[in-house]
């Protein structure tokens, strides 16, 4: 127990007397987040599109003006022809062609159907299926108000959670889950593959300590550093991005540090196969932070993706802890409705940390 | 022509607060074996490398083959070879491969190329290990590419820094003896090293200390004059006293 | 020159020899093309949709049938009341509950209007507007078809979209990952490889030798634009034949931009190894350059959403400009005369990085 203590003692000096790497551990995390929270919007303003009127009734120069008074789009002009404005998609100064067709007017009066053409640039198809999706938005409010009433089949909607459907609320706790891992899996990463480098871990060797006690002197700190962080981290997305927070602090608290666990656990694995720090930090960003931020339903939603790329999610962190933060921050779930995925993590966090400790045995 | 390679007057170097080389003087005679002799941190390789052109001096006066340093560094180097102690060989490319590459840099041609090679092959016999990557080759055999890779071009003045570390005594002795003969065909050879019997087998030599110079002579005069057996005696007396002083 | 030469047959000696350089440059773009294809998509499928019908009649049926049939929905019959829905949701067992009304076909018949409600999990708001809008329509279409006639008229919307008229999201991520893969590769493995020589010495003992500066970088730089040349080519033909991208503008610009963009990645890796003395200094800062680079060039995020002053820091991200080009050769087909500005661009990022990381990479040199 003393001999841990000391090696313990060893770890944190190491720490504090490199006062560079605790800036950047301590501080940037939370300038990234500061700055990419800002960066990490999927919703779309400002869209750009150009008219081509063949009809010239009030009716659809109202349609049109009730377009740009919303606040998503925004007229650039007006063409003689589909030809002229479609020359404006090529060269992306709008996103879409609203082409009104002759009589429309007329043809609404004698109770037919009107149809107007939206042409959409499909280079960026993210883009123009929000488009669409907008514009029709519009249409339907815009035809409750301008058509005689008639039977109403209305059809109310109710966002939960997140009413004003901000999309910071959504990315920002991904953005911490990201980050934390990140730190988590860096740090300890370098850790025991510096030791090999300077060849210190030979002097472990001839020390009458079990390779358990080193992987869990070499947790500790950083364990506690990490758990510093997360609550840095989180504490910006709460007060400055103001992302809600309707469950306990309690739930929150034990699975950041159960996520922790993890991502040091595989940092430490990742750790004893390097053969060199710069291979550690290699497959600590391909195996940590690639996957988080693409496989983890960060941006890109799992059920979207092809079954054999979803059954690769099973094996990410990130997923689960998504999982779990949105789920407490906006949903404000308690352990009743996350406990199999903190399960999930205390699995993982537990295996790669006795991988860890064999393969240190070998190595000692 | 000029008698002296390589003249010193007055050169400081210095890294922000730290002075690692403090006004030192001295003079190379052509076709001499000079060395410079201190322990490490002595000051020794950053004058190497000032010489060599390659670290801008703070101040003092440097000629090197006629040439100012730093002003004309780019004309000394065709004219010097240099090898350092880590042997500064590229270890994932044969030993074959490291001498064409360095011939090319030199401008070696083809055919002067073959010709150097077999001659330095005469004395340094590194024919064997010549398709061997040098991640592959012992200590030894390293430093014997590493010096052929200085000499292709045959420079008139070599620098060897601490060009023995980490040999073993058989293969530091034959080294030397390689040395003697470059020395006695007219090239001369600025050598560093921190090994006292080395001391020994230069022509002149200046010990240095804490960037200074301690001593210039022959390695005779000195044990003469100091009354003592061996360099390292010789090495002792004068870096013992000066920490005596301080 | 023959110096330069020198050098060149070097670097590809090294290259060679180095096993893991070489399926750097080939074998991870092909495969994180592949994988990455898939992922980027914005499509949304498989949507948990909750049902809950309090009428349970034809009409209804009908209503879950088209919805079902839309192809976008997982159907589950959930029997809850109104505030039950929000434990529905906070289990994640459902995306999205709708509620058909009691006594809505009845309703309809008598045309006397009738309200379903739409209770979506709303914490990824684009899915959420997403669902709304599937389900919206398919309800509006759904209520046309009964009322045909009957129905005060309305305008409605037909769409169609321009290069991509199926809207697939994989032909505007792959040509952004192909960007950013050329990226990554370029950058790490020329930073890597003059680090190394740092560490070894190597770059002091070249440093000794009559090689200019200049001339050290470009035969460094020359066997790598060629393999970052082959690796965007595999990549984009992967691109072409796997996933169909189509290919409509010429291949000369797009060979010339993916030239000026590599001389651009390769001059950033080369600042990056000026100013750094290991191997882990050059990751931490080409990785952190490289996060930049994606989340400010468009590959992933529009930009358009982002504060103004974001949005000018994306302006100084050459991989912006390269992706933007890339998408427009293989979708717009457009010719010279559009791509001026953008290759404008792409050359001035081109010659002021090269020319800042030459003069950096000298001065430092002699220190």
């Amino acid at each position: 127990m003393r001999k841990s203590k000391a090696f313990l003692k060893k770890e944190f000096l190491h720490l504090i007397r490199d006062p560079k790497s605790l800036f950047l551990i301590s501080l940037l995390p939370v300038i990234m987040l500061l700055f990419y929270g800002y960066v990490v919007r999927m919703d779309v303003k400002n869209i750009k599109f150009g008219v081509v009127n063949y009809d010239h009734s009030q009716f659809f120069e109202g349609l049109v003006s009730d377009m740009e008074a919303s606040s998503y789009f925004t007229r650039e002009g007006e063409f003689p022809s589909l030809k002229e404005c479609e020359k404006w998609i090529v060269k992306g100064k709008v996103d879409a062609c609203l082409i009104i067709p002759s009589n429309g007017y007329k043809k609404l009066l004698t109770g037919k159907d009107t149809e107007v053409l939206l042409v959409l640039d499909g280079s960026d198809s993210n883009l123009a299926t929000t488009v669409a999706n907008y514009f029709h938005a519009f249409l339907a409010k815009f035809n409750s108000k301008h058509m005689p009433r008639g039977p109403e089949f209305r059809f109310s909607v109710v966002n939960f959670f997140n009413p004003e459907l901000k999309s910071s609320h959504f990315f920002v706790p991904g953005l911490a889950a990201i980050f934390l891992m990140m730190i988590c899996a860096m740090l300890t990463s370098i850790t025991i593959v510096k030791e090999k480098e300077i060849g210190s871990l030979k002097l472990l060797r001839l020390a009458p300590v079990s390779p358990f006690q080193v992987i869990v002197v070499k947790l500790l700190p950083y364990l506690f550093l990490a758990v510093v962080e997360a609550s840095l981290i989180i504490a910006v997305a709460e007060l400055w991005f103001r992302v809600p927070f309707r469950g306990s602090l309690l739930s929150l608290g034990v699975s950041i540090f159960i996520y922790m666990f993890a991502g040091l656990s595989f940092g430490v694995f990742l750790s004893t196969i390097a053969s060199s720090q710069a291979i550690a930090m290699i497959l600590s960003l391909v195996l940590t932070i690639l996957p988080s931020v693409l496989l983890s339903g960060f941006i890109f939603p799992i059920k979207s993706m092809p079954v054999l790329l979803q059954a690769l999610t099973y094996i990410i962190p990130a997923r689960y802890f998504l999982i779990i933060i949105r789920g407490i921050m906006l949903m404000g779930v308690g352990f009743k409705e996350i406990y199999r995925e903190l399960v999930f993590l205390m699995v993982f966090a537990i295996f790669f940390f006795v991988i860890s400790t064999f393969r240190l045995k070998r190595e000692l | 022509m000029n008698e002296y390679v390589v003249e010193v007057k007055n050169l400081v170097k210095k890294f922000g607060d730290v002075t690692a080389v403090n006004n030192i003087s001295f003079s190379v005679r052509k076709g001499e074996i000079f060395g410079i002799i201190g322990a490490n941190g002595a000051g020794k390789t950053t004058t190497i490398r000032m010489l060599c052109g390659i670290l801008p001096p703070t101040s003092g006066i440097v000629r090197v083959s006629g040439f100012k340093i730093p002003r004309e560094s780019h004309k000394v180097k065709s004219k010097i070879g240099y090898m350092s102690q880590k042997f500064s060989l590229y270890e994932d490319l044969t030993a074959l491969e490291n001498l064409e590459l360095f011939a090319a840099l030199y401008g070696v041609n083809n055919r002067d190329f073959h010709s150097e090679i077999e001659r330095l092959n005469q004395f340094l016999e590194f024919k064997p290990f010549l398709n061997s990557l040098v991640s592959s080759l012992p200590l030894g055999w390293k430093q014997r590419i590493a010096l052929s890779c200085a000499l292709l071009h045959r420079p008139e003045l070599i620098f060897l820094d601490e060009p023995t570390s980490g040999v073993d005594p058989v293969s530091r002795r034959s080294f030397w003896k390689i040395i003697r003969k470059l020395s006695g065909a007219g090239q001369t050879i600025i050598v560093t090293t921190h090994y006292m019997e080395e001391a020994e087998y230069c022509d002149r030599l200046t010990i240095m200390h804490e960037g200074r110079i301690l001593a210039l002579d022959s390695p005779d005069s000195l044990k003469t004059s100091l009354e003592k057996e061996s360099m390292e005696e010789v090495f002792v007396s004068l870096v013992g006293g000066s920490l005596e002083e301080v | 020159m023959r110096r330069i030469l020198a050098i060149v047959k070097k670097e590809f000696k090294q290259m060679r020899r180095q096993k893991q350089t070489l399926i750097l440059l080939f074998v991870v773009p092909v495969v994180q093309l592949l994988i990455f294809g898939y992922v980027l998509t914005t499509d949304v499928k498989n949507i948990d949709l909750g049902i809950k019908d309090s009428d349970k009649t034809v009409f209804s049926r009908h209503l879950i049938d088209k919805i079902s049939n839309s192809g976008y929905f997982r159907i589950k019959y959930v029997d809850t009341t109104p505030r039950g829905v929000e434990e529905l949701l906070k289990k994640r067992k459902v995306d999205a509950v709708l509620i058909i009304p009691e006594g809505f076909m009845r309703k309809v018949l008598r045309r006397e209007g009738s309200q379903a409600q739409l209770i979506v999990n709303a914490m990824d708001s684009n899915i959420a507007s997403i669902v709304t809008g599937y389900i919206m329509r398919i309800f509006e279409n759904f209520v046309a078809g009964i009322l045909k006639g009957s129905a005060p008229a309305k305008v409605k919307m037909i769409y169609t979209a321009w290069f991509n008229p199926e809207l697939k999201s994989v032909y505007f991520m792959v040509p952004g990952l192909a960007g950013l893969i050329i990226t990554i590769i370029c950058t790490l493995l020329i930073g890597f490889s003059i680090v190394r020589e740092k560490e070894t010495s190597t770059l002091e003992q070249l440093s000794i030798t009559p090689i200019k500066p200049h001339e050290l970088l470009i035969g460094k730089m020359i066997p790598y634009a060629l393999g970052g040349f082959l690796s965007i080519t595999l990549a984009l033909m992967v691109g072409k034949l796997w996933f169909h991208v189509p290919m409509r503008g010429s291949y000369l610009l797009l060979f010339g931009a993916s030239f000026l963009y590599i001389l651009t990645a390769l001059s950033i890796g080369i600042l990056i190894a000026t100013f750094s003395t290991s191997l882990l200094q050059v990751l931490f800062l080409s990785w952190f350059s490289l996060l930049f680079a994606i989340m400010l060039s468009g590959l992933l995020i529009p930009i358009r959403n982002m504060p103004e002053v974001i949005q000018f820091l994306s302006n100084l991200t050459p991989l912006k400009f390269y992706i933007k080009m890339l998408r427009e050769i293989f979708l717009k087909g457009g010719g010279l005369n559009l791509m001026l500005m953008d290759i404008a661009i792409l050359s001035l990022f081109a010659v002021v990085f090269v020319l800042i990381s030459s003069l950096l990479f000298r001065k430092r040199l002699t220190v």
